[in-house]
């Protein structure tokens, strides 16, 4: 799929530079709103919400997202949201910046299109489950959290690396 | 002193360009590129654990020097509370999807905005999986919400908040080094293994220099450690302060009671389903007057915004009234109030059975309440500018 791997190689920053420059970002967050960052918080929100155009009743009613219909509050009214929507403009304009916008399927060498696409929305759904059963994922809990010394955060973090390695090598056709 | 808790309309467009920053920063660590978020299960590049854990370290030396110059409060900063069954179990489920889609939820948005459609499939799969994870909620809630708290690495090791962070500085400093010499062992395989193809870039030899970011951090961080492991008593003081939690059903019995020397003080505006509750719009628009009126009883404060739950029962507390935090939130009280309660299992003695009558009944008289009007107090309007800032429900990422 892309053949100039070295060059684009130079436009990405050196790990660590980038780890100190998101974590100086993360830093800035706690002194100035007293929390960190979040990504899949955001993203229930939504899906909540264009459920709730589907099924309002069901929605109202349910014990997990009843909450952020209830009278007095919007779906969109929290900070996580807004945070997302700057997620998604900064992405764009480093990915416009780096000439690495680019419409297409990132994948495995020896997988096809199709079951790249139907492994992507299975992974999804399954980063899904995990993220609402531990309240968080790798922005919200491992990174967030583990800056902050909280136990379940760090619990969560190397649960996530034990999780992925050990299912690693029976899913390595789809990547290597 | 610090955080500042900006209002709600400056703090959303500042939350828009923290967010701006985070972006960027992920799409140029390589993170809206699935192969390379995938390559770190391969162990050919271990740029999501060098990213990881230089964002953390970097992040908790400066949280552990704001704190230990007196600029940051840290019992005003939301830590993620722990759920450590849930948390674990939730984990591993997340690595399996990381692996198999090559995303996580924060860097697939940066992968969909540049147009990968790899990255849009996998924001709608998380999605539906949050949805999926709605429906079954509550035959879970109960294992989801087990054990939860603000326990934090110091505390769980029993030493100060700077020897922690120092611990996490040398952990990340031993993961760097392993990183580098693994992505070094695995280019050379490759390279033997398939002669025939091009020696990827990385098939360099590592050189020293290739580690001078991170010493270079490391350094920083041991000097700033060394002050900040100094003065643990700050730390023993905020766990002192941490305020008990209260079940469901020990808040009905209170309300029950009708007891004058206790005051359940509900934060949400507009939704506070706790009949007899005192709902805080009446007593002030910040914490500060909220504080100042409380009533001088022992409190209990019922929240679905865990963060501002913890914030004012910390404040409260440090000015020595008796506070308790309702676990759970107003999530909790509604699903306890939602049906009876499960009898005890059998063979349970007469304590059990007389304890499972009481709350059965209290459920029976509270149970209705989530439809009841509010409060026993007229709710006070709140200012525009407060009133954009209510308290919700919050989610951890």
């Amino acid at each position: 799929m892309h053949t100039d791997t070295s060059n684009r190689d130079k436009a990405f920053w050196n790990p660590y530079v980038a780890g100190v420059a998101l974590g100086l970002v993360l830093l800035v967050t706690y002194v100035v709103f007293g929390r960190g960052l979040g990504a899949s918080g955001a993203l229930t929100r939504f899906s909540a919400w264009v459920l709730h155009g589907v099924a309002p009743r069901w929605v109202e009613s349910n014990a997990h997202l009843g909450g952020y219909f209830a009278r007095g509050t919007a779906w969109w009214d929290d900070w996580l949201v807004f945070e997302l929507v700057g997620v998604a403009l900064g992405g764009l304009v480093a990915g416009l910046t780096s000439g690495r916008f680019r419409v297409g399927i990132d994948k495995g060498p020896r997988i096809s299109n199709r079951l790249r696409l139907a492994m992507a929305f299975a992974g999804g759904a399954i980063v899904g489950i995990g993220a609402r059963l531990a309240q968080g994922c790798t922005s919200g809990q491992a990174l967030s959290g583990g800056a902050t010394l909280a136990l379940g955060s760090w619990a969560f973090m190397f649960a996530v690396f034990g999780g992925a390695y050990g299912v690693a090598w029976f899913v390595r056709r789809l990547w290597t | 002193m610090m955080p500042i808790h900006p209002e709600a309309f400056v703090a959303y467009t500042l939350a828009v360009v923290s967010g701006a920053a985070f972006g960027f920063v992920l799409e140029r660590a390589g993170f809206g590129d699935a192969r390379r978020l995938a390559a770190q299960f391969y162990l050919t590049d271990m740029r999501v654990l060098k990213v990881m854990f230089s964002a953390i370290v970097t992040a908790a030396v400066g949280l552990a020097l704001l704190r230990v110059a007196g600029a940051l409060d840290m019992d005003a900063v939301y830590i993620n509370p722990t759920f450590l069954g849930a948390q674990i179990v939730g984990g591993v489920i997340f690595g399996v999807g990381f692996v198999v889609a090559g995303h996580c939820p924060g860097t697939a948005v940066v992968s969909a905005v540049n147009g990968r459609i790899n990255g849009i499939v996998f924001l709608v799969g998380a999605g539906t999986g949050a949805l999926g994870y709605a429906v079954v909620y509550d035959k879970i809630a109960r294992f989801a919400t087990a054990g939860g708290g603000r326990r934090t690495l110091d505390e769980w090791l029993g030493v100060s908040y700077g020897t922690a962070t120092l611990g996490v500085v040398v952990l990340a400093m031993a993961f760097f080094v392993g990183a580098e010499w693994v992505e070094r062992f695995m280019a050379r395989r490759n390279a033997t293994t398939q002669a025939t193809s091009p020696a990827p870039a990385r098939a360099r030899r590592f050189s020293v220099r290739d580690l001078r970011p991170a010493v270079g951090a490391a350094a920083i961080a041991m000097g700033v450690i060394a002050l900040a492991a100094g003065p643990s008593s700050s730390a023993a003081r905020s766990v002192a302060h941490v305020p008990d939690a209260v079940e469901p059903f020990a808040v009905a019995r209170e309300l029950s009671l009708g007891s004058p020397d206790v005051a359940v003080i509900a934060l949400d505006q507009g939704r506070h389903p706790l009949r007899g509750a005192i709902s805080a719009a009446q007593l002030g628009a910040s914490d500060e007057e909220i504080a100042r009126a409380a009533p001088n009883t022992r409190i209990v404060i019922v929240a679905a915004d865990a963060p501002r739950a913890d914030r004012l029962a910390r404040r409260l507390a440090g000015e020595g009234r008796d506070v308790r935090v309702l676990t759970g939130g107003v999530d909790a009280w509604d699903r306890a109030m939602d049906a009876d309660p499960p009898p005890p299992a059998p063979g349970a003695g007469a304590v059990a059975w007389d304890s499972h009558r009481a709350n059965v009944a209290l459920r029976r008289s509270f149970g209705d309440a989530t439809s009841a009007p509010a409060a026993v107090v007229a709710p006070a309007v709140l200012p525009a500018a407060a009133g954009a800032a209510p308290a919700k429900k919050r989610e951890g990422c």
